[in-house]
């Protein structure tokens, strides 16, 4: 048998059907079926019916925006002083910045804890801010790199011709700075927003006790009721789709490159 | 004619404290159109971002009008830029680009819809308000990039190097719209380019740039006549260059031959002589100044691009028709094509290699192991060693001095004669002596020993 340059894509086809396809068909079916294995809409409906499940969605959607826009107010003028210095070796400041990512994550959490509760008197006081801080904490990162990397190649020649247009530097910064770098904000918070929603360990290690989307999900598949945390899973995959094809739209021409989504 | 511009004195340097530019002094009328023209990296571009206010001069003075605007930002100077790679807004359409200046003064929206319309007529590019910076190809981002320059109506136009990213044909076409559009609008515009053919086509004045120093300024038949020094010569269309020397009034020696020169430079100046291509005379073998052998002929659509040697020299002559190669014929130096440059060069220059016991070897000539430097220098050094025609007398004794040859050329220089003695290889030695000897004597060269400087070669 003659090789084809097509045949190359062999093992990432394989990969594609025993690690992406087969679990989202797994996870589906069982989303769609009921304890005795037939077809059935209740577990979609049941989660729009209890109120529980709604107030778990709402909480974690809060959750994320805080974390979320802590963090872009955190990374966006940090990206920028690390893109801007006039250090010659910036990718060490960078590496300053992203070197806790490589830390075991448990481990990142554990040691935060101890801070917090030596500062705090007791976690239990404050589960709420403590959540916001560990999740910040984790996903830190993950928005500087983007807008980093949108800063460290943006064209300077575009800058100087904003002040040539009469531009002064408050003016550049809204009328060019921050639209060249909404690839790298939209891109941060795709890479933020969706993970904070579900990334429960954090509350767990930090002892808030109120559920997010991860929570339930993991609550339900503790209990064996896999066709509900399915559908729970199903659903966020459904919300992610939303939000990500409405980052697509609006940055249609970045070419960002992301790093890959954490998860604990 | 009024002057806009004046640099005083403009120093500029950076961080490793290599000057950039140093002590410029340069003035632009209203309404010209100067191109400043040099190699990449001769300052050409610094200056034109000083004039800008992206970079500030470390010292001297920016006067508009007389102003001193030489430490203001560039939103502060009534003086708009079209960057190299045009820098155009990617996230902002055809309309909005062009707007970016209007909006940033704060202008009636009305009125802004009114320039704006106005600017895109100006670059002929009606309707491409909506269009998006990606859909538009080179030529047109290159016009948008221009009304969004001159809808600001500035005092002064700067361009860098705009055209560079353009292919010949449409390069060509732009500098004549570029010219037009100037011609239309009186603004002034002050060009930056590496490009001679362009600034040739398009500059009321250009100025000649090289290592931060304007070399020469002048209209462009100025600049390609009448080369101030070597480099414009070179760095301007194709040229013939020789080094030699004015001998009598009148008349220089040059590529090994006297000529006939208009030249008013004193006798014994030294110079660098240059003749355009298209003014060397081709003529029969024989019948020329010169006999020289066709090396390379290479057809260019309007005439025939002739290269020929004689002895070590080489000449570049347009001709008419197609030469064979090998083929000896007549070449001739018009002497109203010659064009003598004043030339501060060493004479007297030779190249060598140290031998075992300290003595050097020469082309034409060897010398004794005397010399301190060459006692030090290890075996197979390169070195080249050189002298004043001062420190050198001329002597009928052969053995006297460290090589021999005949007077070729007698100049009397105010209060002494220099000689130019030709060696058996028709190299050439300078060499003032008080003595008046005929051309043809033999002589050898005397140098004393402490006045022969070495220096190494790398």
């Amino acid at each position: 048998m003659r090789f084809k340059r097509s045949m190359l894509s062999i093992p990432y086809i394989v990969f594609l059907i025993i690690f992406v396809m087969a679990p989202l068909a797994v996870v589906v079916v069982f989303a769609f079926t009921n304890g005795s294995g037939h077809f059935t809409f209740e577990n979609f409906f049941g989660f729009f019916r209890s109120s529980r499940t709604i107030a778990t969605l709402i909480y974690s959607l809060f959750v994320a925006l805080v974390t979320t826009v802590v963090c872009l107010l955190l990374a966006y003028p940090t990206a920028y002083a690390l893109a801007r210095s006039g250090f010659k070796k910036k990718n060490i400041l960078l590496l300053l910045a992203i070197v806790p990512m490589w830390i075991n994550f448990t481990l990142r959490i554990t040691a935060l804890k101890e801070v917090l509760d030596f500062l705090e008197g007791n976690l239990a006081y404050y589960p709420f801010l403590n959540t916001i801080i560990g999740q910040v904490y984790d996903f830190l990162p993950f928005m500087i790199l983007p807008l980093f990397t949108v800063f460290d190649e943006m064209d300077k020649s575009l800058l100087e011709a904003g002040r040539d247009l009469g531009a002064d530097r408050k003016s550049l910064f809204f009328s060019v700075v921050l639209p060249l770098s909404m690839p790298g904000i939209v891109s941060g918070i795709t890479m933020v927003f969706l993970p904070a929603m579900t990334n429960y360990v954090v509350l767990d290690m930090l002892y808030n006790s109120t559920y997010i989307m991860g929570s339930l999900i993991g609550s339900y598949f503790n209990a064996y009721d896999w066709h509900n945390g399915s559908m729970i899973s199903a659903i966020l995959l459904l919300i992610i789709v939303i939000f990500s094809s409405i980052g697509k739209q609006k940055d249609q021409n970045s070419t960002i490159v992301t790093p890959v989504s954490p998860s604990p | 004619m009024e002057k806009i511009l004046e640099l005083n004195h403009i120093t500029k340097s950076y961080e490793d404290g290599i000057n950039v530019i140093e002590g410029l002094n340069l003035s632009v009328n209203k309404g010209e159109l100067v191109t400043l023209l040099g190699p990449s990296g001769c300052g050409k571009t610094t200056l034109l971002r000083m004039i800008g206010g992206f970079d500030l001069p470390n010292s001297g003075e920016i006067l508009l009008h007389g102003e001193d605007i030489g430490q203001l930002p560039p939103d502060k100077r009534p003086i708009n830029t079209v960057f190299q790679k045009y820098a155009l807004f990617p996230f902002l359409n055809i309309y909005d680009n062009i707007a970016f200046g209007l909006r940033q003064k704060k202008m009636d929206k009305d009125l802004i819809r009114q320039k704006v319309k106005h600017a895109l007529t100006v670059v002929d590019l009606e309707g491409f308000e909506k269009r998006s910076v990606d859909s538009l190809s080179g030529g047109q981002q290159q016009r948008v990039a221009v009304a969004r320059a001159i809808v600001n109506e500035p005092e002064i136009l700067l361009l860098d190097e705009p055209l560079s990213a353009l292919d010949h044909k449409m390069r060509l076409e732009m500098q004549a719209e570029i010219r037009s559009m100037h011609d239309n609008l009186g603004m002034t515009f002050i060009y930056v380019t590496h490009d001679q053919e362009e600034a040739m086509n398009l500059s009321d004045r250009i100025v000649v740039m090289a290592n931060g120093v304007i070399q020469q300024e002048g209209v462009p038949e100025e600049i390609y006549d009448h080369p101030a020094n070597i480099f414009v010569a070179d760095f301007i269309g194709v040229s013939n260059i020789f080094t030699g020397v004015v001998t009598e009034k009148r008349r220089a020696r040059f590529a090994g031959r006297t000529f006939k020169t208009n030249t008013e430079l004193d006798a014994g100046t030294r110079i660098e002589a240059m003749i355009r291509p298209e003014n060397v005379e081709i003529r029969p073998a024989g019948e020329g100044a010169i006999d020289a052998v066709v090396t390379g002929d290479i057809y260019k659509g309007t005439h025939h691009e002739i290269t020929a040697e004689f002895g070590k020299y080489e000449v570049t002559a347009n001709g008419k028709k197609k030469l064979e190669i090998g083929s000896t014929i007549g070449i001739d130096f018009p002497g109203e094509a010659i064009h003598l440059m004043p030339h501060d060069m060493d004479m007297n220059v030779f190249e060598g290699v140290v031998n075992d016991d300290g003595s050097a070897d020469f082309t034409y000539f060897s010398l004794a192991p005397d010399a301190e430097f060459l006692k030090n220098a290890a075996a197979g050094t390169k070195i080249a060693v050189s002298f004043e025609p001062s420190d050198a007398d001329l002597s009928d004794d052969p053995e006297a001095g460290f090589v021999t040859g005949n007077i070729d050329t007698i100049m009397y220089i105010g209060d002494h004669y220099t000689y130019i003695v030709r060696g058996d290889n028709e190299e050439e030695y300078y060499a003032d002596d008080d003595w008046l000897w005929n051309m043809g004597d033999r002589v050898s060269v005397v140098v004393p020993q402490d006045k022969f400087r070495y220096r190494e070669l790398p």
